[in-house]
């Protein structure tokens, strides 16, 4: 045993890829199931099918064991190997060793030799991947390929079995010259014959093509003489023409002549008919004049009728409203005025002037200056109720009025208005009617408490209430 | 610092290559397991030439050439290498490739051979396990060691008298002397297959199949371990100044700094290294390689930095510089290859292969240049004025202007393992520990090359491991830190004329020391401590003070073993056992004082010191006022510290009319009474100086001088009786029974006597008026 044997021994290993590090000292004393890791080792690098008995516990499976590694490398590697050296496992076993090992190591190095020269051109390793990613879908594509490819191939060759047996048999089947002669013979005259036919039809396809040309000629001429037909019938005038054409003016000229008649016509028929319906708008009108007139009269008289009954009623009225005031309830007090107010009256004749609103989308002068006369009174009663309840709210409504004189014409008001005199319509009582506009008014201009407040002001005032209405509806009238 | 790697594009040699040798930095001898040994020429086309083609059985297995002997190129003829065979057998080559002579050495292999230093000796060790040591003609003169195992390693330690070398796991240090018991310790896990002894830094290196590379001191102490590699370490080796050191495995090659840590990991494609060669000038390692190659590496990168700039060799050729402050860079391109570079004190020198460059900071374009007479500087050394080379042949000192200003001689002077512990350089000084005696330091004037003084190096009482000498201040105060192989730290002065030089000890357990560029301020590394002496000289003028203007911080922050690596201004630069540099920074006070005293202004420096109100500069203050015996100044740093007693005898000191007395008196503040005596006698102060020995209970040497001068015999006699009568003694003193027989004492007269002399002081014209 050598230093340098083990020396190189351990190199090599180390070079080939050998799991394990080798110690320079691993050989000194006789070491058998190292020497059996490696020479399985080797024989798997050499082979990696080859069977080797891995069994080393007792003497006789390592001269076996031996024994078959010595073989195979000798009928597979060519090399030699001193049995009994190795099986003394020390420096004697390194050398035999190395003998495999060296071949191993000088193929590599001539492989890693060639390698060299091949890394130098891809010594400037590019990371570019752009470029790479072509490579990627070729090699994706090659991969598809293969599996195609590989799965037509696994398809062909399971028809291999089939086919086989039929291959086979053709193979093996005798073949008779004569049979095969004549085969040949008849196919040699189908050929031939099929060869003349195409030389006789090369023959007539000159024929063929003059006949057509013919064909051709004589077409052109028919065309020919047709069109020269056509260009003579269309330069002929007819004898019938300027008779035709006469008439036609003639026509003509009557047809205007009935249109007109026929416009002036329907005009006064039109005429005729708004005339009749201005007649009848006019019966109508003075008809309804007298109805109104008759109405008219018939309320006088109505009037004058309860007139009378009230002036003999008129000093218990005052003593029941007392009564209600200290009872302080509304509807009661509704109630009596709805009973005996000249209200009534009122509330018609705005009835009447609403209906005129509604219609006119609140254009009318004349229902806005009739409500702004009945507003007007309005005002100063809010006052007179104010100045009762509080000097702030005094100062607040003060400016009210103005507002409502200056904005009669304006759109919220007359939305107000419609409120107004939809609230009086539902109402039909002039206490709630005032206290509603009152609380609208407050709710443009101030908050929910002073609201409430006005709310609850209202309702406390509502006990002096009915007398106002009545001095309003005195005033009015 | 990294390695730049070479391989062949196809290998030289067709088999394993197991050794390498370089004979001069651009030539190698390589031998390999093809019985090929092939020389080759890295200058131009590095082309290969066989040398010798050995016989068929012959594999050499280990080679190493003989040393340059000092003093260089003498004898040609000595140009041999030494190569070990597996056959047993070493041979002696030539240069030619003639084989000289073959030896039987050993039974089987011999594994490893090394020259001793000074080329007298050759050890060789055998696969069986036999140590050999051989003269340098090839007679065996003595086998030191007989083992079981193949001894795998063996190298020399720097004197030449000690030999390590492996057995097993172990690692053997075995002395020439053959009863000499040798010192053995377990290295290694694994088998140990490469050892290296560097004899600069004195470290051992140990490489094994366990994977891992060891670094040991010369006794036998771990200083580093490193990991576990992917395969064995096949291969260590130190560079010639001791500063790397490379590894080699499986693929793998490594450059490692001296404490360990690594610089840079290779992975080439070469199998294992099998033997590593550094050029003379540790710029380039050859490697044998397992696949037939042969590795180069340089070392490139290598990096500097001093202030603003930074200096890069980022090709063997080219040197970048970068001020970092505005980014400029300059690159620097030589001819030749760069060996050493080295930046300081606003200069930058660069030794090449066959010049040396100095450049000035200010100006990158025109650099000094002359020529060298060796090619491989090993060592170059900065002060603020001159700097110093050293090459295999001597120690050169020249100025930035590239004049040779001197060449410092001492007999056995081996300048290949100066190292920068072991020299120091300042303006004025050059200071060199001696090899051969450890104890004993060497000291020249930097302008003539003369040794100090009467020529006598400084001898210290114990091996002197590190010196340093302070850079700035006048030449006559000139101090030299030394750190002895306790790891203590003594001041010194460098200039003595006439009296005893001054040692004094500062502190124990120092990693390193180093000075401070432009103050006399002092850093050292101590037992988990970081220090600053800012006033070390006062040491030397006033003990007590020492201890208070000392700056202690704790250094745990910088790891194990962290290494001063230079004191610039306020910042200091720490080297941490894992390489990597840490700062910091020192208050700036000192500094400014420092600044204060060199230019006389006491008052600046009082208002300063009141600014800071730091105990510490106030000593410092203190210890500066009285070296320089400036008393008003020192008496009123005395009292912001407290010392009533110093302050007192400052304002006794003003009140003596005559100069030499004062200084005198000064120099006793200091505790340096043969200094205070000399002034006095040299001023004629007769009286006084017996006096003073009188107060210093000194009688023998009162008497002397009373005597020698023929006054006041009886004052002394007076004293003494008076003194031995406070303690009821009996005189038993010779040479006072003597004198006391004929001299009467009458105290009235003494007292007359010195009235007198105080009287006759006082009008003496020198006594200048304060």
């Amino acid at each position: 045993m050598s230093y340098r044997d083990l020396r190189n021994f351990t190199e090599m290993m180390r070079a080939l890829g050998y799991t394990r590090l080798i110690s320079m000292e691993n050989f000194r004393s006789p070491n058998f199931p190292l020497v059996a890791e490696v020479l399985i080792w080797l024989v798997k690098r050499y082979d990696p099918n080859a069977d080797i008995p891995s069994d080393t516990d007792t003497e006789q499976d390592r001269v076996i064991f031996i024994k078959s590694v010595a073989q195979f490398m000798a009928t597979k590697a060519h090399i030699k190997l001193n049995t009994k050296k190795l099986y003394q496992a020390d420096g004697y076993a390194v050398k035999e060793l190395l003998k495999v090992t060296s071949v191993l190591y000088s193929a590599m190095k001539t492989n890693i030799g060639g390698e060299v020269t091949n890394d130098e051109d891809d010594t400037p390793i590019t990371f570019d991947i752009s470029s790479r990613i072509g490579d990627l879908k070729d090699s994706r594509r090659l991969a598809t390929e293969i599996t195609r490819k590989g799965a037509s191939l696994y398809d062909l060759l399971g028809k291999e079995v089939d086919l086989r047996e039929a291959r086979s048999t053709v193979i093996a089947r005798q073949l008779e010259i004569n049979e095969v002669e004549k085969g040949i013979i008849n196919s040699v005259k189908a050929v031939e014959n099929d060869i003349t036919k195409t030389n006789t039809n090369l023959e007539n396809v000159a024929s063929d093509e003059a006949n057509l040309e013919a064909k051709i000629e004589k077409r052109k001429g028919e065309l020919e003489r047709n069109q020269k037909r056509l260009a003579t019938l269309q330069s002929v005038r007819p004898a019938y023409q300027d008779e035709l054409e006469r008439y036609e003016e003639e026509l003509g000229g009557i047809y205007a002549t009935y249109l007109e008649k026929f416009r002036n016509l329907t005009y006064l028929e039109q005429q005729l008919e708004e005339y009749n319906k201005v007649e009848q708008d006019k019966l109508e009108e003075t008809e309804m004049s007298l109805r109104k007139m008759a109405d008219k009269i018939k309320n006088e008289e109505q009037r004058l009728q309860v007139q009378l009954e009230d002036e003999d009623e008129f000093e218990g009225l005052i003593d029941e409203d007392v009564e209600v005031d200290s009872d302080g309830s509304e509807p009661e007090l509704q109630h009596a005025a709805s009973k005996r107010k000249p209200r009534p009256r009122h509330s018609k004749h705005r009835n009447s002037t609403s209906g005129l609103v509604d219609d006119d989308d609140g254009a009318s002068g004349d229902s806005d200056d009739d409500q702004v006369e009945q507003r007007r009174p309005r005002p100063s009663h809010n006052r007179e109720r104010q100045a009762g309840a509080s000097g702030q709210r005094d100062n607040n409504m003060g400016g009210k009025p103005q507002v409502f004189g200056s904005m009669g014409m304006g759109d919220d008001d007359d939305e107000d208005d419609d409120e107004d005199d939809e609230d009086s319509d539902d109402m039909g009582s002039g206490g709630s009617d005032i206290d509603i506009d009152d609380d609208d008014i407050g709710g443009d201009s101030e908050d929910d408490e002073m609201e409430m407040a006005r709310a609850v002001r209202g309702a406390r005032n509502r006990g002096g209430q009915p007398q106002q209405p009545l001095d309003d509806s005195d005033n009015d009238f | 610092m990294r390695f730049k790697t070479t391989l062949q594009k196809e290998p030289k040699h067709t088999e394993l290559v197991s050794c390498v040798g370089w004979i001069t930095p651009d030539e190698l001898f390589s031998g390999s397991d093809d019985h090929a040994i092939i020389r080759w020429n890295l200058l131009g086309a590095s082309d290969t030439k066989q040398v010798c083609k050995l016989s068929e059985d012959v594999f050499p297995v280990d080679m190493h050439w003989f040393p340059k002997s000092p003093g260089g190129g003498k004898n040609k003829g000595s140009e041999v290498f030494i190569l070990a065979c597996t056959d047993g057998k070493y041979l002696l080559i030539s240069r030619s490739g003639r084989i000289e002579k073959h030896v039987e050495a050993h039974r089987g292999a011999v594994l490893s051979t090394r020259w001793s230093y000074d080329g007298t000796a050759l050890a060789t060790a055998g696969e069986d396990g036999q140590v050999k040591v051989w003269s340098r003609s090839g007679m065996l003169r003595s086998t030191l060691s007989q083992n079981s195992s193949p001894v795998y390693a063996i190298t020399w330690n720097p004197d030449s008298d000690h030999l390590l070398y492996t057995n097993g796991k172990q690692l053997v240090i075995k002395s020439l002397q053959a009863n000499a018991k040798p010192l053995t310790w377990k290295g290694h896990e694994g088998v140990i297959l490469k050892v290296d002894w560097n004899p600069v830094n004195n470290l051992i290196l140990s490489g094994a199949e366990d994977c891992k590379y060891k670094v040991w001191d010369s006794y036998g102490r771990l200083m580093y371990s490193s990991s576990a590699h992917d395969y064995p370490i096949t291969s260590v080796s130190w560079t010639p100044d001791g500063e790397l050191f490379a590894v080699g495995s499986y693929n793998t090659l490594r450059l490692c700094d001296k404490s360990g840590w690594s610089h840079a990991l290779e992975k080439p494609n070469c199998g294992s290294i099998f033997n590593f060669a550094w050029s003379s000038d540790g710029t380039q390692v050859a490697g044998a390689c397992g696949n037939g190659q042969v590795i180069f590496a340089h070392i490139i990168e290598r990096r500097l930095e001093w202030k603003n700039f930074e200096v890069t060799v980022n090709e063997s050729k080219q040197i970048q510089v970068r001020n970092v402050l505005n980014d400029a860079r300059e690159k620097l391109d030589f001819r030749d290859r760069i060996i050493k570079v080295s930046l300081a004190f606003d200069h930058l020198v660069v030794a090449t292969s066959s010049q040396c460059y100095v450049y000035s900071t200010r100006n990158w374009n025109t650099p000094m240049i002359f020529d060298l007479k060796e090619g491989s500087v090993t060592l170059i050394t900065q002060a603020e004025k001159h700097f110093l080379l050293v090459d295999s042949a001597g120690v050169y000192v020249y100025s930035y202007e590239g004049r040779l200003v001197c060449t410092p001689k001492f007999q056995g002077m081996r300048t290949e393992i100066l190292n920068t512990l072991t020299v120091t350089i300042s303006n004025d000084t050059i200071a060199i520990r001696d090899k051969t005696d450890e104890k004993v330091i060497h000291l020249f004037d930097a302008t003539t090359g003369k040794s100090m003084g009467d020529g006598k190096p400084l001898s210290h009482k114990l091996e002197v491991m590190e010196v340093e000498l302070d850079q700035c201040g006048p030449a006559n105060e000139r101090r030299l830190a030394i750190v002895d192989r306790n790891r203590d730290l003594y001041l010194v002065s460098v200039r003595v004329f006439g009296t005893q030089r001054k040692i004094v000890k500062l502190g124990t357990m120092i990693h390193s020391v180093a000075w401070n560029d432009q103050t006399n301020m002092l850093a050292a590394m101590a037992d988990g401590k970081f220090i600053v002496w800012y006033y070390p000289n006062a040491a030397l003028v006033d003990k007590d003070l020492i201890t208070k203007t000392v700056f202690e911080k704790d250094a745990s922050e910088f790891g194990k073993n962290p290494y001063l690596s230079n004191f610039l201004g306020n910042h200091v630069a720490i080297r941490r056992a894992e390489g990597s540099i840490v700062s910091t920074g020192v208050s700036p006070y000192p500094a400014i004082l420092h600044g204060y005293i060199t230019g006389g202004r006491w008052e600046d420096a009082v208002r300063l010191c009141r600014f800071v109100k730091d105990e510490c500069l106030w000593s410092c203050l203190a210890a500066m006022a009285a070296y320089n015996k400036e008393l008003s100044t020192a008496e009123i740093a005395y009292a912001a510290i407290n010392q009533a007693d110093k302050v007192q005898y400052i304002l006794h000191i003003k009140d003596i009319p005559s100069k030499e007395a004062r200084n005198a008196e000064m120099a006793l503040l200091c505790g340096n009474t043969q200094d205070a005596e000399g002034i006095l006698l040299q001023g004629g102060l007769i009286f006084r100086g017996i006096m003073m020995n009188i107060q210093l209970y000194n009688w023998d040497r009162a008497l002397e001088l009373a005597v020698k001068h023929k006054t006041h015999v009886d004052t002394v006699l007076a004293y003494r009786k008076r003194y031995l009568g406070q303690f009821d003694r009996k005189e038993k003193n010779k040479r006072f029974l003597q004198y006391s027989e004929g001299v009467e004492i009458d105290w009235e007269k003494i007292e007359t006597k010195i009235e007198m002399e105080y009287q006759k002081e006082r009008e003496k014209p020198s006594g200048g008026k304060r």
